[in-house]
């Protein structure tokens, strides 16, 4: 009790002043613990300061303290609770921003990989001249140009569109100069430029009928590039179906593949790789897709063809893309006739 | 006590607040990084599409520069935007160049052909009333036709009690002949032009007495060809196959042009003169992409 405390410390103690006991003691009319000579005897040993009583003492009687801290509180709850909630609400709002962006950001990538992936379907079309090559189908339909409807035609989304397109290798032209006993086609490179060795399918033409031809080339000579097919024709999604004959196929130009694109039940835009009837690949290009659809508009004498797409992703957006080939048709037979 | 415990409320409110903040701030940098991204993806999607434009532009309304040797030609345009450029390429088919002086007959050994403008030439084709399914070995009257010549699906009859007028077909064509052309009208009117896209078979003599053009697509066969009046120019093309004349009598300027060879009776002779289809100098066959 001796021990010496510092002011600032002894003014933040446990212990009540001695005036305030003694209002208390007076108030109470009742001695208090010490009293007298003892009174005294502590004021000489703390001067000033503080007697040693527990606070406890304390509760049974309320002050002017209290009312200050509670009043206190209720102005911090005043002001920090708006607070708080403001900033709750904030961040929800700008969590809800954050997710809506992400969903338009996703909405966007999906709509310009679809844009993407179609526009280079439909600028095959500018690798020939040909009036074939892209195929719209019905709406939940995916069929072979004789009508009979794909294996896959079931997975398409009801109401999205396929699309079919032909990649040729028109510098590659062959052309038929003979017929093997055993029925192979002996061809030509007609501008010297050298068939793919891992080429399997051909567009074959012959007057004004065409066919895709499935098969194998073999070079059997160097200068001028010789080949012999072994071709048979297959069912198609973008060549004509028409009664060409193998004996008058008189062309030949390797196609360089023939593919469709649709949005299955699932959501996802579809890339499949066709090799006459049979199915090379079989796979996804991208999700959050709901529906694409396809409108053609017909080509008019001072007018190409064009193409619109309308693509609906998952976050319900409705976004379209016009496509316009550049190059425009020419009946077949401005090919049939050309020779080396 | 009462000061210790305002003090934490005040730090931990604070607190609160700067972290809010900062929370708000990385939410308004996330958003705006992706409507950046987004940006930017439509930017470049448009530069692609200008310039994929302007490069199909200069292709296919540029001249080709330089006279190309007859075959295949590329012709390249690049354009870029931003990091990205791109190359265009044009698939070009430039036909022989054509002067009087051209020999006025080719075959194989002579060079290739020039390129007829079929699309002009088969542009008003004529409708064949009943035409029959054709054999692409054989004529009806049996010729051999020749291996890898084009020959048209359907095949046209034109009878020897209906005229053959100067028109084109997209069948092959057969004349059970006599037929005769009519002196012109006109002194300046173009010549008769009979066409098929396919072989030309005409049994019958045909006697023209103005300026005439046959074209074959395939074959060309005629039994005999004459004239009445002084010096009538005769062109017959063959452009895939061959053209086969029995006899020519009469004051006939000829000119032929085959692929496959001309077979015409040893006193004939032929001349630069007379007239041709219309021809090409380049036929454009399609675009490349450069990064195909």
């Amino acid at each position: 009790m001796n021990r010496s405390v510092p002011p600032s410390r002894r003014s933040r103690s446990i212990f009540f002043h001695r005036e305030t006991l003694r209002a208390t003691a007076a108030t109470a009319n009742r001695p208090l613990g010490t009293s007298g000579p003892q009174a005294d005897r502590l004021e000489r040993e703390h001067p000033g300061g503080e007697t040693c009583m527990p606070a406890r003492r304390q509760r049974s009687t309320p002050t002017p303290d209290t009312g200050y801290l509670l009043l206190e509180i209720a102005v911090l709850l005043v002001v920090t609770v708006p607070l708080v909630l403001a900033l709750a609400h904030a961040i929800g709002v700008a969590a809800a921003l954050r997710s809506e962006t992400a969903q338009f950001a996703r909405g966007v990538t999906a709509y310009l990989r679809t844009q993407a992936s179609v526009g280079r379907a439909i600028a095959h079309l500018e690798g020939h001249r040909f009036p074939f090559g892209l195929t719209v189908h019905p709406p939940g339909r995916l069929h072979w140009t004789s009508g009979v409807p794909h294996p896959l035609s079931g997975h398409v989304a009801l109401d999205s569109t396929p699309l079919s397109a032909l990649d040729l290798i028109l510098p590659a032209t062959a052309t038929i100069t003979d017929r093997a006993p055993t029925g192979e086609l002996r061809a030509t490179s007609v501008w010297g430029e050298s068939i793919p060795t891992e080429t399997r399918l051909f567009l074959g033409i012959g007057g004004e009928h065409v066919a895709l031809l499935s098969g194998s080339a073999r070079r059997t000579g160097h200068t001028p590039l010789r080949y012999e097919l072994t071709v048979h024709v297959v069912p198609s999604v973008t060549v004509p179906a028409s009664p060409l004959d193998l004996a008058a196929v008189r062309l030949c130009i390797p196609v360089r593949r023939e593919y469709s694109l649709f949005v299955d039940r699932a959501g996802q835009l579809r890339y499949i790789s066709h090799a006459g009837a049979a199915t090379l690949e079989n796979q996804p290009l991208l999700r959050g897709l709901k529906r694409l659809t396809f409108t053609e508009t017909p080509a008019k004498p001072t007018l190409p063809a064009g193409y619109h797409a309308t693509i609906v992703t998952r976050d319900k957006r409705v976004r379209s893309a016009s496509f316009v080939p550049t190059v425009g048709r020419r009946p077949l037979h401005t090919f049939v006739l050309v020779r080396p | 006590m009462r000061c210790s415990a305002t003090s934490a409320e005040r730090a931990s409110a604070s607190l609160a607040v700067l972290t809010g903040l900062a929370i708000l701030g990385l939410m308004c940098a996330l958003i705006f990084r992706s409507l950046e991204d987004i940006t930017a993806a439509l930017t470049v999607t448009r530069g692609a599409e200008r310039a994929l434009d302007r490069a199909s532009h200069d292709l296919l309304t540029g001249t080709t520069g330089a006279a190309h040797p007859p075959g295949l030609h590329r012709r390249s345009v690049e354009r870029s935007w931003g990091a990205t450029s791109l190359r265009l390429r044009s698939i070009e088919l430039h036909g022989p160049p054509l002067t009087p002086q051209s020999a006025p007959l080719w075959t194989r050994n002579t060079g290739p052909l020039p390129l007829f403008d079929t699309d002009s030439l088969f542009a008003t084709a004529t409708q064949c009333p009943s035409p029959s399914e054709a054999s692409t070995e054989y004529t009806p009257a049996g010729t051999a036709l020749t291996r890898n010549a084009a020959v048209a699906a359907r095949t046209c009859t034109v009878l020897s009690t209906t005229p053959l007028r100067p028109e084109r077909y997209t069948e092959n064509l057969i004349g059970e002949g006599p037929f005769r052309f009519t002196p012109p009208t006109t002194p300046n009117a173009p010549p008769d032009i009979v066409a098929s896209l396919g072989y030309v078979e005409l049994r019958g003599d045909l006697s023209v007495n103005r300026p005439t053009i046959v074209f074959a697509g395939g074959d060309l066969f005629l039994h005999r060809l004459t004239t009445e009046t002084a010096t009538t120019p005769v062109t017959l093309i063959a452009a895939t196959g061959r053209v086969h004349v029995s006899s020519v009598t009469g004051a006939l300027r000829l000119r032929v042009i085959a692929y496959a060879g001309a077979y015409l009776p040893p006193d004939t002779t032929l001349a630069a003169s007379p007239p041709l289809p219309p021809i090409l100098p380049r036929r454009f066959l399609g675009l490349e992409r450069g990064d195909e």
